[in-house]
């Protein structure tokens, strides 16, 4: 095994299991990305096969048939406890990318989360998120508290020392582990590769564009790319540096536009 | 190609030009992708900024650039010809202590960067300290900004000898200091064409000749940390342990304190696999013969060579926030994966972090982010062991509302007043 | 003499939603030629003293940045109001919330209604400011940064600025009912970038009166308005 693929994994399962030591009701969202696909093998291995809590995929109604169809067979092959989101009256009512992608995003995403939450109880959520994706990810701890209103006070994080996780007792909702944190896209790619995890045909090339990213149909664009194998995604990638979200059209505009209105002297 | 990795924490004063210098670093590097580059060229060639191009390039963090102070961590790596770096920027200001320490406390290597002008300085020095006091031992020191002062050798000697006793007082020998320039680049990947007077390495090569990739503390007494017991086969229970320091081995007798269960390690496990060992950072479960469950927290450790069950131990307190601590007070201390508590028996002292001395002896009180040494009693044996012999169970975490409010480095194990 | 000072008002909004009142007798687009970047403040400061301010206002302090009246046009007139105008007699406290607001969106603490609200109460107060002052003395200006405000978070959407659009064309109505030269200018205009608004660079201009002016720039009115103030008072 690659001696940093293995060190990579190592730290994540320390992680992982120290979620499960410390929190009595944790689930692993799922998104059936790569990213969140490589947290449940990782939650596999560290319980030595069966994932002993609740997989949980926030369903917009707006994901890719290929999603859809993805994890149920994973579902189904892994023996997951698997639990779906909706926020069904906001899809009722016709929410849509239309009515602003922040209202939309806000709505089908979050508040379909939040609702769990509520419902369920959960103390503790595993999240694949990584610091290289994306700017304010930078910012992110392996263990994240959050307060009812998914309010992250960045500002003020609780230390992290020495692997040494603490929650908090005030203002505390649920935890967020991020256990992949440390790992960049090609790492998480080249373990697919090496562990031979199921991919989402979306991420191949078909007629010259793949997706670099899954979100929603309407919101997540395509790049131009002939990458039809895992070796040709990872050559991709080290060549070109297109940031991975480019796709995805709100987070590329609001960023120009908070660094435009920097360079004005407004924030 | 080495996938050598390091660890930097970049320290020094808020205005020396940290940011500078990892921008730079970064830029040099070509660690930031073309179109993000591009993006940013078009937005400064309007206002005639181009150097400041390494700045914004840390824009990542949307709460910085007021004043050019950044205020949180930031990972982001960078190549050089043997290895691979991920820098964790410290922020220089006196209010970020906090930050600043988880910053630091997972870096295997420091660079300190003193303005050639302004020279060393109060939070210099108090940085320097920090670093020293969470073990990070290696050091290499940039004199920057020595565009400001015409690239006169004189100044960045005025600094080499300011350095010198600071350093040496702190246990840092033989540290290379480089002078730089990070906003012109001088020196910082390119050798300086302004600096013929200087020939050392650049700072980028003196990191690669210098800095040492740490080294896992395979050779040290084996030591685990409980984590968890999960349900195995055949009705058995595996207990899941992360090793610290040592080498795992099966067929040995093993023992887990402070309770004292002890029996034949028949088994270790990976992800479902039996494997011969397990090392220092790896998360593996066991299969003891006779003991079936153990409390998280335990630690594990061969028969014939134990930790010491410790009743009173004296550690060097560093408190966030407003966190305060009196004599008497009962705190919950986290190292490994136990939590305790303990009492404070007594304040020892407060040491000043600037000017490294005692600031008082035998305070009644230790509060705004003070510094000092403290007698703790444990409520029940603690598997503790002295910071400069095993450090991963040297450190503890002190337990508040907020979280971890406070950090502590054992000095001494079971000391009497 | 009365100016309307718009932050970014645009042309093609003002021609797309038709606002009578802001065209005017005469108008068009205003040039910055000179500026490297269309800072509201220094395009302020530029338009008061006649000559192109922006080495002279860093960024890091432009919006504590004040003129004094012997530096600007307004020592052509025997007396005059200046309401909340950049580089003179900003109302500091109302635009730095309106900025930390707006950082808050960014940092996704701040919702765009919150923001909103408070851009239009300090817009309000604003209105009862300059209604307050109108006909009292020679020189009247008043500023309003409703359109550069909202905009920056919603150029994009035409239902919003519609509104606001609607707002500032109604304000030019109840002052055009007066008999004085009216001004109206912006300092830079905008364009989209999705649903945000980006600072363009060509200002807007109108006129009661026809002075024939063509692509003006920004610093060029300050001779117009020495020479009608001389002639009048």
């Amino acid at each position: 095994m690659n001696a940093r693929l293995q060190e990579l994994e190592k730290r994540s399962i320390a992680i992982i299991r120290e979620a499960k030591a410390q929190f009595k009701n944790l689930a692993v969202l799922w998104s059936t990305g790569k990213d969140s696909t490589v947290v449940l093998w990782l939650c596999k291995k560290a319980f030595f096969g069966k994932i002993p809590f609740p997989v949980v995929h926030i369903d917009t109604g707006y994901k890719f048939p290929e999603m859809y169809r993805f994890r149920d067979e994973i579902a189904r092959e892994w023996g997951l406890d698997l639990i779906i989101a909706r926020n069904e009256e906001a899809l009722k009512s016709g929410m849509s990318p239309e009515k602003g992608r922040l209202e939309c995003c806000t709505q089908l995403k979050t508040e379909a989360l939040k609702r769990l939450l509520k419902e369920r109880k959960f103390d503790a959520l595993i999240l694949a998120i990584r610091r290289d994706e994306h700017g304010i990810r930078a910012k992110e701890r392996y263990f994240s508290p959050r307060d009812e209103d998914f309010r992250w006070n960045y500002k003020d994080q609780p230390a992290e020392l020495w692997d040494i996780y603490v929650k908090p007792s005030e203002d505390f909702s649920h935890m967020r582990v991020h256990p992949l944190l440390h790992w960049t896209e090609i790492d998480v790619w080249e373990y697919v590769k090496q562990e031979n995890l199921p991919v989402n045909p979306l991420y191949f090339a078909r007629n010259g564009k793949r997706y670099r990213s899954l979100g929603c149909m309407p919101c997540t664009v395509p790049i131009p790319s002939t990458a039809s194998t895992i070796d040709e995604i990872i050559q991709e990638i080290k060549t070109s540096k297109i940031p991975e979200r480019a796709g995805r059209a709100q987070d590329k505009e609001k960023a120009y536009m908070m660094q435009k209105l920097r360079s004005l002297g407004y924030m | 190609m080495s996938t050598d990795r390091i660890n930097l924490v970049v320290v020094g004063h808020k205005d020396h030009g940290k940011s500078t210098l990892i921008g730079r670093l970064l830029y040099d590097s070509k660690a930031i992708s073309e179109e993000k580059i591009e993006e940013i060229k078009a937005e400064l060639k309007q206002t005639g900024k181009e150097e400041l191009e390494f700045a914004f390039l840390l824009d990542s963090l949307e709460e910085e650039r007021r004043g050019g102070l950044t205020i949180d961590i930031m990972q982001t790596p960078f190549k050089s010809k043997k290895r691979l770096y991920t820098i964790i920027d410290c922020p220089g200001h006196r209010e970020f202590i906090k930050k600043m320490l988880t910053g630091a406390s997972q870096a295997d290597a420091a660079v300190l960067v003193v303005s050639a002008r302004d020279g060393v300085q109060d939070q210099t020095r108090q940085h320097v300290f920090l670093i020293k006091t969470l073990g990070i031992k290696q050091l290499v020191v940039a004199v920057n900004k020595m565009d400001e002062v015409d690239y006169d050798e004189a100044f960045y000697q005025r600094t080499c000898s300011q350095l010198k006793p600071v350093l040496r007082s702190l246990g840092y020998h033989n540290v290379t200091v480089v002078p730089v320039s990070a906003l012109k680049g001088d020196n910082v990947y390119r050798k300086s064409e302004r600096m013929k007077w200087y020939e050392g390495l650049t700072l980028i090569e003196t990191l690669d000749e210098k800095i040492v990739p740490p080294s896992l503390p395979s050779n040290k007494p084996l030591r685990g940390v409980v984590q968890d017991v999960y349900p195995y086969e055949d009705g058995r229970q595996v207990i899941v342990c992360k090793i610290e320091t040592g080498v795992l081995k099966p067929k040995k007798q093993v023992v887990f304190n402070p309770s004292g269960k002890t029996g034949r390690l028949e088994k270790v496990l990976a992800f479902g696999k039996v494997i011969g060992k397990a090392e220092p950072g790896e998360s593996v479960g066991l299969i003891v013969d006779g003991v079936d469950t153990v409390e998280r927290g335990e630690v594990l450790s061969y028969a014939e060579d134990q930790p010491v069950k410790v009743r009173s131990f004296v550690a060097e307190v560093i408190l966030f926030s407003d966190i305060q601590i009196r004599e008497g007070d009962e705190v919950t201390i986290r190292y490994g994966t136990a939590e305790k508590k303990c009492r404070v028996q007594r304040i020892l002292n407060e040491i000043d972090p600037v000017n490294l001395t005692v600031k008082a002896e035998n305070p009644e009180v230790l509060k705004n982010q003070a510094v000092g040494e403290i007698e703790f009693i444990a409520d029940e044996p603690l598997c503790l062991e002295r910071y400069s012999d095993i450090p991963e169970l040297g450190r503890f975490v002190i337990e508040g509302a907020k979280g971890a409010e406070a950090a502590g480095i054992v000095l001494e194990i079971n000391r009497h007043s | 003499m009365i100016i309307l000072a718009l932050d970014a008002l645009d042309i093609h909004c003002v021609q797309k939603f038709d606002c009578k009142n802001l065209m005017q007798k005469e108008y068009g687009q205003t040039s910055l030629k000179g500026f490297s970047q269309e800072r509201t403040v220094v395009l302020w400061a530029s338009f008061l003293t006649g000559r192109n301010m922006e080495k002279e206002i860093p960024i890091k302090t432009q919006w504590e940045f004040k003129l004094q009246p012997e530096q600007t046009f307004l020592k052509f007139f025997p007396d005059y109001r200046v309401i909340d105008l950049p580089a003179f007699s900003y109302k500091q406290r109302n635009h730095e919330e309106e900025r930390r607001l707006l950082k808050g969106y960014f940092e996704d603490e701040v919702t765009v209604e919150e923001y909103e609200s408070l851009v239009w109460r300090n817009h309000e107060e604003n209105k009862r400011d300059f209604f307050r002052e109108l006909g009292k003395t020679s020189l009247l200006i008043g500023y309003f940064n409703l359109a550069d405000a909202i905009g920056h978070l919603s150029f994009g959407l035409t239902e919003k600025m519609a509104v606001v659009y609607e707002e500032l064309d109604k304000i030019a109505g109840e002052v055009r009912a007066s008999e004085e030269f009216i001004l109206i200018i912006s300092d830079h205009g905008m364009k989209a970038v999705g649903r945000y608004g980006d600072h363009s660079s060509n200002g807007f201009y109108s006129l009661n009166r026809e002075l024939g002016l063509n692509l003006p720039e920004i610093t060029s009115f300050y001779n117009t308005i020495r020479s009608i103030a001389k002639s009048e008072y």
